[in-house]
Parts: C-alpha cells; structure tokens; sequence
C-alpha cells in the first residue's frame, strides 16, 4: 500500500509540465541518438550534462534518464533497417532483425522490438519499486568493508564480461583506478600525479574522457571504416506484429525480460551483456535453433526485452547502494552529484520525490516510447539517410561543446581529444575502455573504503573475511576472479562483442 | 621477437614506474595508516605483476605481424588527418576562440570525405557553427571561448 501511495506522489511530480516536457525531450533525444551510429546515450548525457545545470535536480534526472532508455529504442530502428547497431546494446538485433528486413518482415520486426521494450521496461519498473526498498534497508547495514567488496565484485564482472584478453580487461582497469588518483587526494588534500600542473590539481573530469573514450574514438573507427548507411528498405509496412508473430515470440519477451532485469542489477552487467545472455539462452531452449541469424522474431523480441530491462535494474544498485552498475549509470551517478544528491541507502528516505519522480517519469517515458517510435519511423528512416560525412563534424561540435562547458576550460576539450585518439589505439590493440570507465568512476569509492577499512582494522586484512555481508561478496569476487582466470590459460571465452558496459 | 607483442608491456611498466615513483614521492604510509601514496603505489605493484603476466604469455604468443598490418585496407590517412586536425583545433581554441577555429575544423572535416563543391562545404560549415553558436551561447548561456579577436556575434 505504501508502495502504491509513493508511487501516486511520483505521478504527482512526473506530471508536472517542465518535468513531463524534460522527459519527453530526455526520450526523444535518446532515440535519435539511439539511431544514428556514433553517438549512444553517454556522449549525449554528457555533452547535456553541463547544460542541466540551470535545471531544478528532478528534471534533468528525468531527461538524462530518458536519453539511457530511449537509447534502447533507438537503436533496434538502426540494427533492423541498415544491419549497424546504432547502440552498443542492440548489437545482438542485427543478426535476426536485418534478415527479417531483408525478408521484407522490417515492420513487425520494429512492431515487435517496440511493443517488447515497452513491455520489458516496464515490468522492470515494478521489479525497481519492489526491490529498491528492501536493498535500500540491506544498504544501511553496509560499512566500508562492505562497500570495498562491492566495488570489487563490480571490478571483477566488469574483466569477467570483457570480451577480449582478461589480462588486457584487468590492465585497463587498473589504468582506471589510477586515473581515479590523479588530482588532490580527498582525505590528506596532497597533490598525487599532478606533475606540477595546476589542471590537474582537481584531476581528470568524468565528461571530456568518457566522451573521447566512448564519443570521438567511435568517430575515428567510423572514418576508418568509412561508414555507409543503407537502409534496406524504402518504406516500412505492418508495424503491427501478427498474432502468429505474438504467439512465437511471447515466451521470449517474458525470459529476456527476467534476464535483463536481474543482469542490470549486477555490478558491471548492464542492457549490452543482457542482449548477449538472453540471445544465446533463447537460441538454446528454442525448437529450431537453425532459424536463428535467418529472421526468427524471437531473435528479435528477446535482446529488446533485455536490453530494456536491464536498464531498469541497473537503477538498483545505482539509488539503493549508490554504486553505478555501468558506464551510463556512471554518468547519471555525476549528474545526481552535481546537482546536490547523492544515491545510496537514504536515497529515498530523504528524496523521496527524486526518486518516485524518476520511476514514474520512467513509466510515462516509456510510454511516451511506444507512441513516438510506431508512427516516427519513416523520419528515423529519413535520419539515417543523412550521410556520415556530413554528420560527424555535426557530432564532434556537440562533443566539443559538451566537454568544453562542463568547467569552461580549453583543456578538457584537449583531454577530450587525446582520449578519443589513446581509445582508438586500445581498440586497436584489443584493450577494452569499459572497464577502465567503470574502474574511473569507482576508484574514488573503492580508495576511500579501502583506507577507512584499514584504518578500522589497523592494518588487519582478515576485516573483509570477518564481516559476514563482505566475507560472501569477496568469495563470489574470489570465484569470478578464478573463472576468468582460468579461461584465460584455456582460452573458452564466450563470444562477447565489445561495447561499453 | 616482434615489436608489435611488446608495445604494450613496454608502456605499461613505464606508467607503473611512473605511478610508484610519485606514490613514494607522496607518501605511502602502512597497512595501519595507509598515506596518500598508498593505494596509487599499490596499484602501480599490481600493474607490474600484470605486464610481465603479458609480456611473458607474448613471448609464447604467435608472431601477430607488423604493427602496420592494424590498418591494412583502412582509410589510416584520413584517420591521421582527423587525429591532427583536433588536436590542433584543441590548441588553437583558446587563442583564436570558437567560432574561427570550429569553421576551420568543420570545413576541413567535409574536406575529408566530402567531394562536394568547395562552397557547399563553405556554406554548410558556417551554418553549423553559427547555429551551434546561437544555440549554445545565447540560448543555452554556455560561455565558448572568444579568443584573442574577442570574436563573438551579437545582436
């Protein structure tokens, strides 16, 4: 009943036009970005981060939060019509959506993909309202052994999931901790790796390195690739998937659903590896495995339930424990802090109306999702015919603005750049930027609950083993730690396409 | 032994020196009272271990050929034009402010790939930096840099 009562306030604030304008504007621009490859949800969060700052805190949660799950939407249009996904997460579309395109199926390939996010999404709201509050209450148990171990098993997915060389995964997340170090060190205020220059005094900013990272190192591959996009059909007809169509694809909704929920939830999991996990479960449990990479809608149906699930569990750790499960969540988790709020176990007892405010707002996105993308998709259709070479100076202004305002300094736009150029250098030698994302966000985190647990202990390691909650989480750590390890000496990875986390 | 298989363990141990030595510089303090050099010197331990764990498993890796091999049948001159271009665009914001440099990076950009007509590209550049520029400075109030014309449009 408390739920419900909550829930009713968050409509309250949801609904209030500047908020319900914010959200529209948030899930319009998180489809358009979901489409044109290039650009996902964090070089536009963080190219619009810095413009939230004249916004009440409550709207641009809600805006920025939209741009993370239209994203979702966005980018199944891309996969299914020109065969390039145009977001990390909706890799996995191409293989059945383009064939079911090719086949002259586009409309309930995209029907499908719509109605199933929808649907996903929004069972993964209910999942956010039921769980967030008790883990909240679990949250408020946790002291800083906890918190280090956390952060750890969330370091050790993150290798643990990276697609490529464990060893190079693990490398990249340690460079990520010591560029978290860079700056003045929180508790004694000494100067670490500042090298006597004064900008780097307040250390590397979250924006222009996720931006060159994730925004221009994505433009450099492009250029190199020469990236054409050619929509396969002209004109998209039946959106509206048969009854047959629902029929095969209905238990598939329902598992990616459950899949993405609980893989969002994971620290270092996220809307990219549920795509992956719910494919390649579907494809087992189905039938007729061989229609799958020839147009089987439940190919389609089951990594866009996932992927938009997942984005509602990623919410979970993020407000109840105020650890960012990914590198999109991280960027959120700089937006709440910039506007004075910070996630964790008090998140909704001192914010209630953030909180209920943003899952409401979530329920009306989507909504609002359904209803933009069925009828717009001849004008993502005409979006996408806009050529590259055109666009891609378009995206590196927005990139340069973006970095540029977030503390008006020339030089982030420099550390935007260079880190655009050092991330296409790690792609070419097979080192993933995710972790190193993720391990930059957390690294403050972990530092500080590192030193307060040693302090606590005095010195004493066994603190991490005595206390029950951290004893689990640091053996699941020890577990994935090993397994990862042990598929790097007989290499039977899973094949995991690269992607921020 | 190629190059190529030790590139990156090179680098690595190079930053890894370069971590311990500030770490010590900063102070590393002890288990009991960890200092602020503490987590970054250990880090810089744990980044040691890793790379020899590379360099080692390269040593036993197959030859993977020259590093050029990275960018055979690529537009590797374009992408070292565009590498250029921004990193000079990036030094040369401040001095000569946003709306200079930002036309000349955007007009050289289409230059790239575009084979359209020189004042297209001259059009279409301008366009985009004025509309950014509306839209970012006036509307949005973000302060972009003037430079040392003091170059800025106003009503």
């Amino acid at each position: 009943m408390d739920t419900l009562r909550h829930l009713l306030m968050g409509f309250s604030v949801a609904f209030q036009p500047d908020n319900l304008l914010f959200c529209f504007l948030g899930t319009l621009l998180g489809t358009i970005v979901g489409v044109l490859p290039g650009i996902g949800p964090i070089g536009t969060m963080s190219i619009l981060l810095p413009l939230t700052f004249h916004m009440s805190p409550i709207s641009s949660i809600i805006m920025l939060a939209g741009i993370y799950y239209g994203a979702m939407y966005g980018g199944t249009i891309t996969s299914v019509l020109v065969n390039i996904p145009g977001e990390a997460a909706s890799v996995v579309t191409c293989l059945d959506g383009y064939q079911m395109a090719k086949q002259g199926r586009a409309g309930p390939a995209l029907g499908i993909a719509a109605f199933g996010s929808f649907i996903a999404g929004t069972l993964g709201l209910v999942g956010l309202m039921f769980f967030a509050e008790p883990l909240c209450g679990l949250g408020l148990r946790f002291g800083p052994p906890e918190y280090f171990s956390v952060v750890l098993l969330g370091l050790t997915l993150v290798i643990y999931l990276t697609q490529g060389s464990t060893l190079k995964g693990f490398i990249m997340m340690v460079l990520g901790l010591i560029l978290s170090c860079i700056g003045l060190d929180n508790i004694t205020g000494v100067p670490r790796m500042t090298f006597k220059a004064m900008y780097l005094w307040d250390g590397i900013d979250l924006v222009p390195l996720a931006m060159g990272l994730f925004g221009v190192s994505e433009l450099i591959v492009n250029i190199e690739r020469n990236v054409n996009l050619e929509v396969v059909t002209k004109k998209v007809e039946n959106i509206y998937p048969s009854i047959q169509d629902w029929m095969e694809a209905k238990w598939a909704l329902v598992r990616g659903s459950l899949i993405g929920f609980f893989t969002g939830i994971l620290p270092g999991g996220g809307p990219v590896v549920a795509t992956f996990v719910s494919y390649s479960v579907e494809k087992r449990l189905s039938k007729n495995p061989e229609k799958f990479g020839k147009g089987a809608i439940e190919g389609v149906a089951s990594p866009e339930a996932a992927n938009n699930s997942a984005v509602s569990g990623a919410f979970i750790p993020f407000l109840t424990l105020g650890i960012p499960p990914n590198v999109t969540m991280a960027m959120l988790y700089g937006a709440f802090l910039i506007h004075g709020l910070s996630p964790g176990p008090l998140m909704i007892s001192e914010h209630p109306d953030v909180f209920w405010g943003l899952v409401s707002s979530m329920y009306i996105g989507n909504g609002m999702l359904l209803i933009l993308n069925l009828p717009l998709i001849p004008l993502w259709v005409k979006i996408l015919k806009v050529r590259y070479n055109i666009l891609f100076p378009i995206i590196l202004v927005f990139c340069i603005i973006g970095s540029y305002s977030v503390r008006n300094n020339a030089l982030d736009v420099f550390v935007m750049m260079l880190s655009g150029i050092v991330g296409y250098l790690f792609g070419k030698f097979g080192y993933e930027p995710a972790p190193l994302m993720i391990a930059y966000v957390l690294g403050p985190m972990f530092e500080k609950n590192l030193r307060q647990s040693l302090l606590m202990s005095q010195g004493d390691l066994l603190i991490f083993f005595t206390r029950p909650i951290s004893a689990v989480v640091l053996t699941v750590t020890i577990i994935f730690f090993i397994t990862s390890f042990y598929f790097l000496f007989y290499k039977k990875r899973k094949n995991i396409k690269p992607g921020p986390v | 032994m190629k190059f190529r298989n030790q590139l990156g363990p090179l680098l690595w141990i190079t930053v890894s020196g370069v971590v311990c030595v500030d770490s010590i510089r900063a102070g590393i303090g002890t288990f009991r009272s960890p200092s602020s050099g503490f987590f970054p010197f250990w880090l810089g331990v744990v980044l040691v271990v890793l790379t020899l764990a590379l360099a080692i498993m390269n040593l036993f890796q197959e030859e993977r050929g020259k590093i050029t091999d990275l960018w055979k049948g690529t537009k590797w001159g374009q992408v070292i034009l565009f590498m250029i271009l921004i990193l000079i665009y990036s030094i040369l914001l401040n001095t000569l402010g946003y709306l200079i440099t930002t036309f000349l990076l955007i007009l050289m950009l289409f230059c790239i790939g575009e084979r359209k007509g020189v004042w297209i590209k001259i059009a279409i550049a301008v366009v985009v930096v004025l509309a950014s520029h509306i839209i970012f400075c006036y509307w949005l109030k973000v302060n972009l840099p003037q430079g040392v014309f003091n170059f800025r449009l106003s009503y």
